[in-house]
């Protein structure tokens, strides 16, 4: 699914300020592509995997996934099009304690009017895909850091979304299983046609996107791309 | 799938999910027992009218007299025998009797001290009504009757110096059919015993003689203590009143099943209104502590509700989820207070023991036999109280996930993921 964003702008209210977080963004995401947006604190990362995700709408400007006008969607609108077309990865998992792995992972697919058999089935493979099934039943203050990720991973696919963004998705592993979650989302990228959005200020993680937006005070200041 | 989503986040929040069903259960059980206690109560005193296949019971009460060898018992008065055939009179009234309360005084034969017997003149009649019931009136429906003939026969018109004496009486007495024993100056020749069966007896009494022979003995004329009324409608029963207190004076005291509650020494001095009145505080009550509880839930649950619409869940799919743990917290809470509400009420009839008002028992402190006072406690709770505490925990429940889940619906998706 293409993503085009025109001339986005979003601020915040902070206090009796008003903070501007995008100003006058415009990208072209090609379906398939792999993006990073990289950027000090306070650029405008996270902000963007917002808008581009549904999660927020911005002040001015607009945002297309696919034909969809995303600024022209009601909350329900949005609602549905994040169940079917978008997964997200938080920085610090994000997992539900009270639920095993499996159960986090059903989480997406627990309104959506399939049989149950049907969703336990898309569970397993999203578990089996990032590695992690023979831990389904763990809960996730059982698991490590790169455990609960893969999980958080599994979770963000079981839907088999168009969009996939990850904020962060390295910031609280170490070296190794941050280097392991990169390879996985690399190896998600080039399995399907899942365009994959990572926002860090980690160069490691920015260096592994075939695309690596910049951005600074809420403006895209450089894009590079990277041959293959 | 979303009901066994919220079951499982219900399930394993143990602490939060204890708290709201322990909150409902609580109250859902004092309001159980409370109504149970009450309904309990009320309806074995109501048994105790039926028992005499009576629906009121009219006395005269005042100051108790000074002694003598026969004398009225208790705090009773003598009512002229006409206010019977009065009340008879009424419409809407069935069928009447009136009944002479005594205590006759005899020397007890190892002490020669004066010893009181428990008497009441009946009419040998009216085997239909009063407090030597032994029939039932014809197409009745009421309870089993309060009295049966175990030996002997019952009195008869014809009969002067003759007595129906309880079983616990003759054998306190070492009485058999045909001995005579002493009732104040006079001798009686006893002619049948009886079972007064177990519960409260109003007017029971250890020996039932003709009342015309009672009469004589106190010696006051055509007079009764107490008029037993059956109504065939109940809206009589104002009238029956109205007559009584016109006829006997502001003394009449006039019994019924609406009000021999309210004398009860239990419980069931918990009226109708005033039940309600507990219940409606109580359930106000819950319902703060239940509101205010899924409301904090739903503030300590900011960040499970970002991330539930992050992926995908519909403000709508979100308040079912809210609603429905709020439900299972009202179902259990519900059920789990009614079972130890009904468990309560019967506890409370193993400790506590409800007795008839002493106005209707005829027996002195120190009679020969127990006064048959004590009435038989059941709990039995009423399918409307049960049902009424269900729906009451379920709509608190229903009401409490509702405002949480207008709160959480209200959330941002991006808000609620920014205050993690």
């Amino acid at each position: 699914m293409d993503i085009r964003i025109e001339h986005v702008a979003k601020s915040y209210r902070l206090g009796q300020v008003d903070v501007a977080a995008l100003r006058d963004v415009s990208l072209d995401l090609p379906a398939g592509d792999f993006v990073s947006l990289s950027g000090p604190s306070g650029a405008g990362k996270s902000t963007l995997l917002g808008v581009v995700g549904g999660l927020e709408k911005p002040d001015t400007g607009k945002v297309f996934a696919g034909e969809q006008d995303l600024t022209a969607l009601d909350s329900e609108g949005l609602a549905m099009y994040r169940r079917h077309s978008v997964g997200f990865i938080f920085q610090s998992f994000r997992l539900l304690p009270a639920l095993t792995a499996l159960e986090n992972v059903m989480v997406p697919l627990v309104p959506l009017d399939e049989s149950e058999a049907a969703k336990q089935q898309q569970v397993v493979e999203a578990l089996e895909r990032v590695n992690i099934a023979h831990r389904a039943n763990h809960l996730p203050g059982e698991l490590s850091g790169g455990e609960q990720q893969r999980v958080a991973i599994a979770r963000a696919i079981v839907n088999r979304p168009d969009v996939i963004l990850a904020d962060e998705p390295t910031g609280e592993l170490d070296r190794k299983n941050g280097e392991l979650i990169m390879q996985l989302l690399r190896e998600l990228n080039q399995a399907g046609s899942a365009t994959i959005i990572v926002a860090s200020h980690d160069p490691d993680v920015v260096g592994a996107a075939r695309r690596q937006v910049k951005l600074e005070d809420g403006c895209v200041v450089g894009q590079t791309t990277q041959e293959e | 799938m979303i009901w066994s989503y919220a079951w499982k986040g219900f399930a394993r929040r143990k602490t939060r999910a204890v708290l709201a069903v322990s909150g409902l259960a609580i109250s859902i059980a004092l309001l159980v027992a409370v109504a149970t206690i009450s309904r309990s109560v009320r309806g074995a005193v109501g048994a105790s009218l039926e028992a005499a296949g009576a629906d009121v019971v009219v006395q005269k009460v005042v100051k108790p007299c000074p002694w003598a060898q026969v004398k009225i018992a208790r705090d009773l008065s003598a009512i002229d025998g006409t206010v019977v055939d009065a009340v008879r009179k009424v419409e809407g009234v069935d069928n009447t009797t009136g009944v002479l309360d005594l205590w006759a005084f005899s020397e007890d034969t190892e002490t020669g001290a004066q010893h009181p017997t428990v008497v009441a003149g009946v009419d040998p009649r009216k085997k239909t009504i009063g407090p030597a019931r032994i029939e039932k009136a014809e197409g009745e429906q009421a309870e089993e009757a309060c009295c049966a003939i175990t030996e002997g026969r019952y009195l008869l018109a014809t009969d002067d110096f003759h007595a129906m004496i309880t079983e616990d009486y003759a054998r306190a007495k070492n009485l058999k059919l045909g001995d005579r024993f002493p009732l104040g100056p006079y001798s009686f020749e006893v002619v049948a015993f009886l079972d007064l069966k177990s519960g409260g007896h109003i007017s029971g009494a250890e020996a039932f003689i003709p009342l015309t022979t009672a009469q004589r003995m106190y010696d006051g004329g055509e007079v009764v203590t107490t008029i037993f009324v059956s109504l065939k409608q109940g809206r009589a029963l104002p009238k029956v009143q109205e007559l009584a207190t016109s006829l006997i004076g502001p003394e009449a005291k006039v019994t019924s099943e609406a009000n021999i509650g309210e004398a009860t020494a239990a419980l069931a001095v918990v009226t109708q209104r005033t039940l309600f009145a507990i219940s409606a505080i109580v359930l106000t009550l819950v319902l703060l502590l239940v509101v205010k509880t899924a409301l904090a839930s739903v503030a300590e649950r900011v960040a499970e509700i970002g991330i539930l619409k992050a992926t995908g869940w519909r403000d709508g799919d979100v308040s079912r989820l809210l609603t429905a743990e709020s439900l299972y917290a009202g179902i259990i809470g519900g059920i789990v207070g009614t079972v130890v509400g009904i468990g309560l009420a019967f506890l409370y009839g193993t400790v506590v023991q409800p007795a008839l008002p002493r106005s209707l028992v005829s027996y002195p402190e120190c009679s020969t036999t127990e006064a048959p006072a004590a009435l038989p406690f059941q709990a039995t709770p009423s399918v409307w109280v049960l049902v009424a505490a269900i729906a009451a925990a379920l709509v608190i429940g229903s009401l409490s996930g509702w405002l949480a889940s207008r709160r959480a619906a209200r959330m941002l998706p991006a808000e609620a993921l920014r205050q993690l």
